[in-house]
Formats: C-alpha cells, structure tokens, sequence
C-alpha cells in the first residue's frame, strides 16, 4: 500500500489544523454560511437534510486494517455507529456535527486518510478495479498509475477550479470492474504485440442528467506520457468547458458537441508543447511507486482443488459462498474474497463501527491486513489463502457479512437518496430494501444468474442508474415519489445507457415490475444466458409488455 | 393549511424548528404553527437573523397540517427532515443494525412518527 511520506504527513496535519482554524472563526460568526460553504466542501464536509456529512476518500478503493479501525472509531465516537461506502469507492458519514469535525480530520489525517478533493469542481478520488493487483485476468496493476495520478492531482492549482467535478477510474485487467467508460477520463490497460504496457484513454464518459458513454481519444498511450496527456485533457477542458450553467459543465458536455476528433485535435496541439517536458514519467518513478505495491509474502502453494470440492461436497451453504462470492486469485493457493454488503433487507453499502472492526480483524488474520471497497459498495479481501476459506467463511457468516449475492439481483447499488441526501427527489434505500427483501432466495438469485440492479434517488444518479442491467430512478411527480425504470444498462467493457422502460410507477409497484421484467427473462432466456444477454436479442418490448400490459403498446 | 419555520442548526447541522419564543427545537412539535401570511414573513425575519447570527442555516416556511393533534410537513422531504430517515429496519432480517432515528435527538412527544415503514 502507499505510505504517506513526510510530505505528505506534515501537509494533512497543517490542512487539518487550518481546517481547525476555520471552524472556529464560522462557529465565532467571523465567516458566514457563504464565505465557509466553500471551505468545508473543499474538506469534504456537506450538510444534508439532517446534519452534515463527512465524505472520506479510500484511493482507489485499498484500505489498511489500520485505517479500517479509524473508520469504525469514526462511527462510533462521531456518529451513529455506522457508515456508508459509496459508488466511488469512499466512505460517508451521515450525522457529523461541525464542531466536532476538526477532530474527525486530524483523527484520519494520523490514519493517513483525507477528505480532501472528495468534493468541489478538483480531481476527484481516482477509482479502479477492487481486485487490483490481485486478479488473474490482469495485465498490470492499475494502482501505480492512480497513485501517480493521485499525487499529481492532489491540490493541483491549476486544476482546483475546474468547470465541474472531475473523475477518472483505471482498469488494468480487459474485464471492466471499474467502470471506466462511463467516467471524465477512463483508462483501459492493453499490451501490445512487443508486450509493453499502455492505455487506451476513453473522454468524455459520465451519468447524471446527461448520460454518455465515453469515446476513445487515443488507443494507445504510453505510461511515462500519462500525466502528459492527461494534463492536455484537462487543460483544453479546462479552457473550453462551460462555467455558465453547472448542468453543461461536466466534459462530456464540450466533448459531444464538439465532437471526439475536434476535442482529439486540441488535446494533441495542446500536448506538442508538453509531451516531452517535466511531466515525462521516468521509469524509476513508476518503479519506486511500484515499491509501494509490491505483493505481499506469499507463500508456495498448490490449488486447493480436491480439498475443496470435499469440503463444498459436505456443506452447501459453503459451496454456495463459494461459488458466488470467491474469485481466483492470480497467485496458486490464494483467493479473493468479496465480502458483501448487501444482505436481504439491509441498506446497500452500509456497515457498522463493530462490523468495520471485525472486518479489520479478519483481514489481518486472513488477507495481510489489507481491505478494498469496491464501486459496487461491497468489501474484499484480496490476499486469502485457499486453505483458510473455510473459517473465513464461518467468520463472515456469523457477522451476516457472507450473503453469497455477489452479481447477482439482490447486489443492488443505492445512493443514499431521500433519506438522507439534499439533492434527491425521491428515496432509493427502501426500493433497495424492498427489492432485496423480495429477491431473498438464494436458489432462486442463482437460477437467475448475473443481474446488476443500480438505483439513484434523482437525475444526478451516484446510484449509477443509467448502467444497471434494471436501472431506478426516483423523481418528483407533484410531489409525489415515482420510479422510473430503464433496462439494458451496462458499466462493463461493453457499456451501454439503459432504455427508458415507461411511465414512473408508485414505490409500491417496483418490487412487482421487477418481478415481471424477472419472469420474461426467465421465460425468454436462451440457454444460460445473462438478462442483459437476452435483453440485447430481444430488445424491450415484452418487458414493456410484461410491466405496463399490451395497451401500453400503443402509448 | 398552517406554516411553520424549518432550519439546520449550524453547530451539529441538526433539523430545527422555531419555537413561539423565538428560540429552536428539534421537536416539530414544538415548531409555532403560523396561521397568517404576515405573521409567516415577519418570523422568517427574526429566523433570518438568527441565520446572520450563525445559530442556524437555510431557515424556510414550510407548509405543515396537524392530524390527530400531531404536526406534520406536507413535503415528503420535510416529513424526512422532521421525522428522520425511513430505512426499513422491519425488513431488516437480522433486526436493526444501527439506530437510525432521531430518537436520542428529541423529546419524546416526536418519537410517534420514528419508524415510519410506508410510503407517504
């Protein structure tokens, strides 16, 4: 993991004393609510319907034990016992009084943890693939490039006051786990026919009020030109981007009006004056951040295989986990293990102080102490021996934290929505709940396969909804709560913007509809076929007909 | 329809309502129910100052109706705001992990509308 050094040590704690400071004078009347708004958000502090909330970044998702139990002290001594992590890989606590929150910082800040650029028109928290450095299907380890990225955005002047928010995510591995193509700049990792490392770089992608997928500006792109070349992204953008109407300011905006190849032609012009300047990335650099993740002390071992056919034999709850939760590590004799979030009922991403704990325990038992959040709001464990599963599994099962639901309908992603959120029109966590409630049946999960159900409680859409196989969307009708469905999003290596299903329905007819849409497909699935399989053959109308009934055919 | 006066207070952010002498409470309950217009706009004055005084944040009038000799905004987001998150512990099958309510924040005389589980 990367380990602050002394720089960075001495510059959170000054950031948090300054925070400090500034606290004092709003809570003296020296600042009004106008002169502070922005001084908070730029330490990630929001004020929701209820009390504030705290936005704490987890780089690209990789946690310590260590930083684990902060978090849970977090939640204990300052909140209401739990938190919440998100679609970007960060966590949020949901009841933060202002006085206390100077404390809060510095606690995490000697955690090395930040809040830092979790808000505000700056580089956001740079997300990846959750099982980074760990799956067998990658080609390098994606987080050398997000900490290079990250130190090279942290406090960027240029780049503090962006048109709006600015968010990139790399994948290392051709399975997108990470969602590349629906963020500002996505980074795909390929290697080329002389087994070298680059990126194909995507612009221009994002959800909210206006959807796109991203476009691919350049196929392939060396790593020590990264910083080169995202800086000219960022700084046509920022020259080019609108900061006159906030809903047209993100870059996808100016890269679809203008078109990828004119937005391509600027962003190279711009690069000719950099590309071979100071932020030329020099292979040691690239080797001493590598350092900082480099494997841990594995040892030599040998696949499992038979053992655990034996052990999966004699219990099926353990064979279902298995099957469901359990991902083959690239190592022999190690797995991943995702830890969910997502048990029937529950509030998708939220956990407690004592679960958060106990996590922390398990993983220094298990997983050489080290914890990743996934953008699908669930936990892993990246480093398990194979041989270990079995009590793992025990472990997580006895903290109702082994739902074995992983990709399947009931790993709802939720923003938090009405229930907590000052932006949303509607409330998202009690679809959530009632969907997962409905869909407990883990035979009946596994029968229908693969199935990402993402809801957002307004058009802004941190519930990913726009790339959920069924995607949700609470809206305001005269002041009522309604849902909107859309089917066939995707946020994979073949992402695609769902299909707006219908009219909105009433919360109390979700569940149902879901139902419904469940039913066709499993009436018209061919084969093992995912739902987005069969929805991409047969397209949207028997489901339409299926929620709305023949009459709506003609609506 | 009667109004009442809505605000966060500044120091814990915590939903308040003003009170007929001129104080906060995070009870609705406890909230002065507005009848008239002028009487509306004279109280988000003094609430308004209060916000200039840093004591609160963002005060409004919201509409509110009494029912059964309890207050209750006719917004869903203000019924949030006054009553706390509606996350469904009924459905939570291994029972409530946390206590999500405004429960330790107010009096009791709030405490009837904690756990709503339906839509409104």
């Amino acid at each position: 993991m990367y380990r602050y050094d002394g720089f960075d040590a001495k510059f959170v704690a000054e950031r948090a004393a300054q925070f400090r400071r500034q606290v004092t004078r709003r809570l003296a009347g020296e600042l009004t609510e106008d002169q502070f708004r922005p001084l908070r958000l730029m330490n990630g502090l929001y004020l929701q319907l209820h009390a504030y909330m705290l936005r704490v970044n987890v780089p690209y998702g990789t946690l310590s034990s260590k930083q684990m139990r902060t978090f849970a002290h977090v939640a204990r001594t300052y909140d209401k016992g739990f938190g919440h992590f998100t679609t970007r890989q960060n966590i949020q606590y949901n009841w933060i009084k202002l006085e206390q929150a100077p404390d809060i910082i510095k606690e995490l800040a000697n955690a090395e943890i930040t809040s830092i650029q979790s808000s505000g028109n700056c580089i956001r928290n740079i997300t990846s693939d959750q099982y980074a450095g760990c799956a067998k299907d990658e080609l390098s380890d994606p987080r050398i490039y997000c900490e290079l990225l990250r130190q090279y955005s942290f406090l960027h002047p240029e780049f503090s006051y962006l048109p709006r928010k600015f968010k990139i995510a790399v994948t290392g591995s051709p399975n997108d786990r990470a969602a590349v193509a629906v963020h500002d700049i996505g980074l795909r990792m390929h290697r080329n026919e002389q087994d070298e490392i680059g990126f194909e770089v995507l612009v221009g992608g994002g959800l909210g009020r206006t959807p796109y997928i991203g476009q691919t500006i350049r196929n392939w792109l060396a790593p020590e030109d990264l910083l080169s070349y995202v800086e000219a992204i960022l700084r046509v953008y920022n020259m080019q981007g609108r900061r006159d109407n906030i809903h047209k300011a993100r870059i996808k905006i100016i890269v679809n009006q203008m078109g990828i190849d004119k937005y391509r032609e600027l962003v190279d012009k711009e690069w000719e004056f950099t590309k071979n300047g100071a932020l030329k990335v020099p292979d040691d650099e690239i080797e001493r951040i590598r350092a900082y993740f480099a494997p841990p002390a594995y040892e030599r071992l040998q696949d499992l295989t038979a053992e655990l056919a034996v052990a999966r034999k004699a219990d099926r709850a353990f064979d279902r986990w298995l099957r469901g939760n359990v991902i083959e590590h690239k190592v022999p004799g190690y797995a991943i293990v995702n830890v969910s979030l997502k048990a029937p009922g529950r509030v998708p991403g939220d956990i407690t102080a004592d679960k958060m704990d106990a996590v922390a325990d398990i993983a220094d038992k298990y997983s050489f102490g080290e914890i990743r959040v996934s953008h699908r709001q669930n936990l892993v464990l990246v480093d398990v021996k194979q041989s270990d599963l079995q009590q793992l599994w025990r472990e997580l099962f006895a903290l109702e934290l082994a739902t074995p639901n992983l990709g399947l309908l009931s790993d709802i992603i939720c923003c938090p929505g009405l229930d907590y959120c000052a932006l949303a029109n509607a409330r998202a966590i009690p679809i959530a709940q009632d969907i997962s409630h409905a869909f407990s049946d883990l035979d009946e999960l596994q029968r229908i396969g693969h199935f990402t159900i993402n809801i957002s409680g307004c058009m802004n859409a941190c519930g990913h909804h726009h790339v959920g196989h069924i995607g949700i969307l609470g809206v305001d009708k005269r002041g009522e709560e309604y849902f909107q469905l859309t089917l066939g999003g995707s946020s994979d290596q073949q992402a695609s913007l769902g299909d707006r299903l219908g009219p909105g329905l009433p919360q109390a007819e979700v569940p149902g509809a879901i139902r419904k849409i469940v039913d066709t497909f499993l009436k018209r699935r061919e084969h093992e076929e995912r739902f987005i399989d069969t929805y991409r053959r047969v397209g949207i109308e028997p489901f339409k007909e299926a929620v709305y009934g023949s009459e709506s055919q003609a609506a | 329809m009667s109004q009442m006066i809505i605000a966060n207070r500044l120091i814990d952010g915590l939903v308040v309502f003003l009170v007929s002498g001129g104080q906060w409470d995070t009870a609705i309950a406890q909230g002065a129910l507005i009848e008239e217009d002028s009487e509306a706009q004279r109280l988000l004055e003094v609430a308004k100052q209060d916000q200039a005084r840093c004591l609160v944040i963002d005060p409004i009038l919201i509409q509110v109706r009494v029912e059964n000799g309890q207050v209750r905004p006719t917004e869903i987001r203000e019924v949030i705001r006054a009553f706390g998150p509606t996350i469904r512990t009924d459905l939570e099958d291994m029972g409530p992990a946390v206590v999500i309510s405004r429960e330790a924040d107010r009096r009791a005389d709030g405490a009837g509308h904690l756990r709503r589980s339906t839509k409104e």
